[in-house]
């Protein structure tokens, strides 16, 4: 290496860094390989870092430096760093070089061969030479990163020089500033305090901390170092915490702080004391925790803001912990006894005094000190436990609020022994010790069933109180016994079955969830036969709800239905929910009230859980479909005489269907092929299905072909055929010679049916079809065939009703090929927009338009049905261009009224993402359907309104001036202005003053606070609140 | 902000506060349709009026006929509406009431009105605080006037307010909150009285007084710092 590379270097340096960097290397690298010694490259360096100018050797010495950072750590022996290291400490004091010096000592600090004299001369030439005040931030960073290089390698080096190290350090800390600078300095200091030998400087190292305290911190907008305001807080606390020498100076400073009025201050007062209490230890804690306690109990006994009690409370649980440590009992006149002592003695008389307000803090107080360990537990509870319990007495004159502070009390004790002794709820118990409660387990259960049992029903928060009570008191570790648990079951089915008050049934039920949870027992044993019991049951001849005291069977349903939390207590309730409902039928009249309710029970928990993998749904598959497919099908075949008509009623069958759909799509390929067979078997090749009972079978067989234009069997059950279709995977073939021509006989089927529901099903059948098993060629057959007779008859039949009939099929088929973006389709839809000038078929024209679009509970995704994502979109912009244009050509209102009723119809089944962008084209629209004379036209115009307001504020305001009149006359009670017209219109206008820009909206004020002064009148209760709030909207708007 | 007048009021949980379900508890009778169907869970997988199913079916379908009607197409929609637009008629005639069911202005109502309010040295209500109680709201129609309009009979609403303290100094500002919170929410047919309690405030004959001098409390209206509290302690109101 030549004098001519360095000089090349020297130039680069102020030009491209990449040039200087790759010279670094190359010279590194000529090291490494003994191409060039050491001393001829400080050599050829040696004049320029001699050199007056101040530039150039800075220069040079950057040079050292960073090949130094590039050679590999075990490159140079120790006689080469000890040079170099002089060398560099040497220039320390050239302030304008200190930080290319302190770059290159880093480098050597890292090497493998440094020796402890380097290291120490080292050390001192930063300590001495420095003066931190003239540096930068950036300079001050490199000489931190080498102290604390110097910790981290050298620490006993570092060690057998403590003052030199500790001085020379508090002076560099001294009067630092920078947050990444201090978030290294205070680890640094607490290394000090907590590694070094202090006690000559305890007070300076302390103060070279706390006088940072409280820090407070606001990150730059661009930070570029991700330093919060909390890690600094965090560093500064461990700084503080690090030695007990500190406590003399740190717990008065900190008590100090805490009469601060900055909240923030407060509780970094009390979260550095429980850092500090952790930290100092047991013997230096002892002598503090008189003055903490005093210090920070009024805190909590004064109810200080937001969560300063609670820190407090952890504070004196932190308190407790390190003056127990290692203690098996509490030795008398221990600072540990003393202070338990002194701890009861404050909160006892407060908690005694039942009036006090000083009670509950109180509690607070003394059950953290008694959760904090198994001692401290012991010696509050039995400080005041048993005083509490006999000021407990309900049949005393004591108000009930009074009573309600001991419960309180009580009930601070119980979840301390549950947080300190376990909880059943946690998977494994962390604690082996017996509940310190049970010696007081009778009493404290007699005092909470008898506050709940005995109170009046109209202290609600009274008797919620109670109930928690009693149900912490069951979810404790090994506390309660199984007869005690049944109890407390039994008063929790009592209150579901028999307390009118809403959050206490509630309170009730999610109670039984949470025991069923831990005790599956106690559900299926305890509550399951109290709930049934009170069901209906005509076998023992009360068919109606059993006594008046008791609620409706649908609450005990819905209860039943939240109990099954899992799938065994689920699996329990539909057998017996099933085995009821042939008897449960004849309590019935045709409406199939309660044969509905159970059925509807089931499809609830099926609808809550379905997504739940754990639950073994082919199982429920297996049991549920065939028996449900059996039950009503015998029915409606009058196969036996105990099946009561209730059971294939209108209702029994619908949900029976959704339940069938439910359980069919969540199980795999498999068990769906099976299933396909036997399903086609019993609807539409009429032979033996293994859906129907043995006993019913060979008949169902014979009697049973729903599927036939000429059936003459019972109607009303196809539903349950396109459920159980609906919830097949698209993979499955159908086990029909041909979809299409299936398909269209469907659509043949489906004309001869007068029944709704029949008609319905097979119009959704073939929608299905059309979907899940069309291949591109049948689409366009079916299209060219089908459908095109389909159309021609829509168009050109002389009879009304033939008409109408095409119209609903053709909007069920197109709606298939809508959802899959067939664009052959669009020309269908447009015959259909064309009818809406028909005066005979544009009201049904208006209602297809809907049908073809709208999200179906079957023909759905998630019932593998294709649906594009772009469908609703096209098929909108589609339909919204045809609709304005034909309203704006038509002349006669009633063909213009349809155009709108269609638009409305539409949106409603619109997201607002796709109605935003064509909102200018049909807003006209829109404005003019808010006075129609249509109910629903006008509510469904006000409900876009309301919907598109929020993301199309700017283009609403420019036609506020038409809108608010005409939302203000949808107030105005009269028939075409229903309550839920009037009630949506209000909250348009109310949300206006949340979407709409104040100054915007300032204009209309004086004219809607006016308007709606009679509408406060309105004979509606929802109308005048709406009423209210809109305007209470517009008074709280400044004038 | 200087110390609260009463720093440590007696507070009502929200559940012991009087709602309308619990009141219409007891009050509902037992053969009316809504208590032979209780609401329920099984409501959200299927509600139990027959007239739902049907109305779902005709929804979905163009066709929607009644199981015995036989053949015969039951048309929906048959009558349609002409499209009119701009029309206002008479504004609001008594005739035009009788479509639909009077749900009348009870003391639930006035209660829910102001119980809501906050109160101005507390983060609490009214109505937590126990200052509004419901058997303290009086409600008299007068029953002389029955050949004239619903709308025109005057209607007294007459409230008593309990100050937290005897000595309660902001008795006042709470009694013009209520009274302006009813005047804006209640028709000008409501004539309202606000007093304070017997025997629950030092100056009571004062302070009722000045609640009910309708020239003070427009003075007081004019006041803008005053506007200003009032406002916040309204903007609870739900």
């Amino acid at each position: 290496m030549s004098k001519q590379t360095i000089d090349q270097y020297l130039v680069s340096l102020g030009g491209v860094p990449d040039e200087s960097d790759k010279i670094a290397d190359q010279i590194a690298n000529d090291l490494q390989s003994g191409t060039t010694r050491l001393v001829d490259f400080i050599q050829n360096l040696g004049p320029y870092l001699t050199d007056e100018d101040v530039g150039i050797r800075m220069k040079s010495l950057n040079c050292v430096s960073t090949v130094l950072t590039k050679l590999p750590t075990p490159q140079l022996n120790s006689r080469q760093i000890t040079m170099l290291s002089a060398f560099l400490s040497e220039k320390l004091d050239d302030e304008e070089c200190t930080k290319e010096a302190a770059d290159g000592l880093l480098a050597l600090l890292s090497m493998e061969h440094i020796a402890a004299s380097s290291v120490k001369d080292m050390a001192s030439a930063v300590f001495s030479k420095i003066d931190m005040k003239k540096h930068a931030q950036g300079v001050r960073y490199l000489v931190y990163q080498i102290i604390e290089k110097l910790f981290e390698k050298h620490l006993t080096v570092l060690k057998s020089m403590n003052d030199t190290t500790i001085d020379g350090f508090l002076q560099l800390v001294s009067g630092e500033k920078d947050p990444r600078n201090l978030m290294i300095g205070f680890s640094l200091l607490k290394t000090l305090a907590k590694e070094f030998d202090i006690e000559k400087s305890v007070e300076p190292l302390f103060d070279a901390s706390f006088c940072y305290f409280p820090i407070t911190f606001r990150p730059p907008p661009d930070d570029p170092y991700g330093i919060t305001s909390e890690d600094l807080k965090l560093k500064l606390r461990e700084s503080i915490a690090a030695s007990p020498l500190f406590a003399p100076f740190a717990f008065p400073s900190l008590i100090e702080k805490l009469t601060s009025s900055s909240l923030s201050v407060k509780k970094d007062a009390i979260l550095t004391m429980s850092a500090c209490i952790e930290s100092y230890g047991t013997v230096t804690v002892s002598e503090y925790w008189e003055k903490l306690f005093n210090a920070v109990k009024f805190e909590v006994l004064h109810d200080g803001e937001e969560d300063v009690p609670n820190l407090v409370c952890d504070l004196l649980k932190v308190l407790t912990r390190t003056l127990a440590f290692g203690q098996l009992r509490v030795i008398d006149d221990s600072p540990l006894d003393l202070f338990l002592k002194a701890v009861v003695a404050e909160c006892k008389p407060h908690m005694t005094n039942l009036d006090s307000r000083q009670a509950k803090p109180a509690s607070k107080i003394l059950s953290s000190v008694a959760e904090a360990s198994y001692i401290s537990f012991d010696a509050a509870a039995e400080g005041v436990l048993v005083s509490i319990l006999n000021l407990v007495d309900f049949a005393s004159t004591a108000t009930l609020s009074e009573q309600k502070t001991a419960l309180e009390s009580l009930m601070a004790f119980i979840e301390a022994s549950g947080n300190l002794y376990g909880w059943r709820t946690e998977a494994v118990r962390t604690s082996k010790r017996e509940n310190g409660l049970l010696p007081y387990k009778d009493s404290f259960f007699e005092v909470f069933c008898k506050g709940f049992v005995s109170v009046p029903a109209e202290e609600v928060s009274f008797k919620l109180l109670a109930l928690q009570g009693i149900v912490r008191m069951s979810l404790l570790h090994s506390f309660l016994d199984e007869s005690e648990m049944g109890l407390v079951v039994q008063y929790l089915d009592e209150t579901v079955l028999t307390q009118q008050n809403e959050s206490l049934c509630a309170a009730a039920l999610s109670s039984l969830q949470a025991l069923g949870r831990v005790k599956a027992d106690l559900i299926l044993n305890i509550a399951f036969p109290a709930f049934l019991s009170q069901l209906p049951d005509p076998e023992l001849g009360n068919i109606e709800t059993p006594t008046s005291s008791t609620k409706h069977y649908r609450i005990i349903l819905s209860a039943l239905a939240d109990l099954c939390i899992d799938k065994g207590i689920f699996d329990t309730l539909t057998v017996r929910l099933l085995n009821r409902l042939p008897s449960a039928a004849k309590s019935d009249d045709n409406n199939a009230d309660f044969t509905q309710s159970i059925l509807a029970a089931i499809l609830l928990v099926l609808q809550r859980k379905i997504g739940e993998e754990d639950w073994d749904w082919l199982y429920f598959f297996q049991t549920l479909v065939p028996k449900l497919f059996s039950v009503v099908i015998a029915a409606a075949l009058e196969l036996n005489t105990q099946l009561h008509p209730a059971l294939y009623a209108p209702a029994s069958v619908a949900i029976a269907g959704k339940i069938i759909n439910l359980l069919v799509r969540s199980v795999p390929v498999e068990a769906q092929t099976l299933f396909t067979q036997e399903l086609f078997n019993l609807f539409v090749s009429s032979k033996d299905s293994a859906l129907i009972s043995e006993q019913y079978r060979p008949q169902v067989s014979i009697l049973y072909k729903p599927l036939s234009s000429d059936s003459t069997g019972p109607e009303g059950l196809v539903e349950l055929f396109t459920a159980a279709v609906a919830g097949l995977r698209r993979e499955i073939s159908l086990p029909v010679s041909n979809a299409l021509e299936f398909a269209a006989n469907i659509v043949t089927v489906s004309e001869t049916r007068k029944n709704p529901q029949d008609r319905l099903a097979l119009l959704r059948l073939v929608a299905l079809i059309v979907s899940k098993w069309f291949s591109k060629e049948d689409d366009a057959v079916f299209l060219n065939t089908t459908v095109a007779q389909l159309r021609k008859t829509l168009a050109e039949s002389e009879d009304l009703q033939e008409r109408i009939i095409s119209l609903e099929q053709i909007s069920w088929i197109v709606k298939a090929y809508v959802f899959k973006s067939n664009r052959q389709s669009f020309e269908t839809i447009e015959q259909v927009i064309g009818l809406l000038r028909d005066a005979e078929m544009g009201p049904y024209a208006c209602k297809a338009c809907g049908i073809m679009i709208s999200d179906d509970e079957i023909v759905d995704k998630a019932n593998y049905v294709v649906v594009r994502l772009l469908a609703k979109q096209s098929y909108f912009s589609f339909c919204v261009v045809k609709i304005v244009d034909g309203f704006s050509s038509s002349v006669d209102t009633a063909s213009k009224r349809h155009y709108l009723v269609a638009l409305s119809t539409i949106l409603q089944h619109m997201p607002g993402k796709i109605v935003l962008p064509q909102l200018q084209t049909f807003l006209p629209l829109l404005l003019q359907s808010l006075s129609v004379d249509d109910a629903q036209v006008k509510l469904a115009s006000i409900d876009t309104i309301s919907a598109t307001m929020a993301d199309a504020s700017a283009t609403m305001t420019e036609h506020l001036s038409t809108i608010i009149p005409r939302l203000l006359q949808a107030t105005v009670p009269k028939p075409s202005n229903p309550a839920n017209v009037r009630a949506a219109a209000l909250s348009a206008l109310a949300s206006f003053t949340k979407t709409i820009a104040a100054d915007s909206l300032r204009p209309f004020r004086a004219e809607i606070i006016r308007k709606l002064l009679p509408v406060l009148d309105d004979a509606r209760r929802d109308v005048r609140k709406a009423a209210v709030d809109c305007r209470q909207a517009y008074f709280a708007m400044e004038a | 902000m200087s110390e609260p007048i009463n720093a440590n009021p007696k507070i009502i949980s929200l559940e012991d506060l009087p709602t309308r379900e619990a009141a219409s508890d007891i009050t509902s009778s037992a053969n009316s349709k809504a208590a032979a169907f209780p609401s329920s869970a099984l409501d959200s997988v299927f509600p139990i009026s027959r007239s739902s199913l049907d109305e779902a079916y005709a929804a979905l379908l163009l066709i929607a006929e009644k199981k015995d009607a036989d053949g015969d197409v039951e048309m929906k929609e048959e009558e349609a509406p002409v499209l009119s637009s701009g029309e206002s008629e008479s504004g609001s005639s008594d005739d035009d009431e009788d479509f639909e069911d009077e749900e009348p202005i009870d003391e639930q109502e006035i209660y829910d009105l102001i119980a809501s309010i906050s109160d101005p040295e507390h983060p609490l209500t009214l109505g937590q605080l126990a200052v509004v109680n419901k058997p303290d709201i009086h409600i008299t129609r007068s029953s002389s006037a029955d050949s004239r309009g619903r709308r025109q009979r005057i209607t007294r609403v007459k409230v008593e307010i309990t100050p937290t303290i005897t000595h309660c100094s902001l008795a006042t500002l709470i009694g013009l909150g209520i009274r302006v919170r009813l005047e804006r929410c209640l028709p000008p047919r409501y004539r309202v009285e606000i007093n304070v309690k017997k025997g629950t405030h030092q100056s009571e004959s004062q302070v009722n007084r000045q609640l009910n001098d309708k020239e003070r409390v427009a003075a007081a209206c004019e006041n803008q710092q005053l506007v200003g509290v009032l406002s916040g302690m309204l903007a609870t109101c739900k």
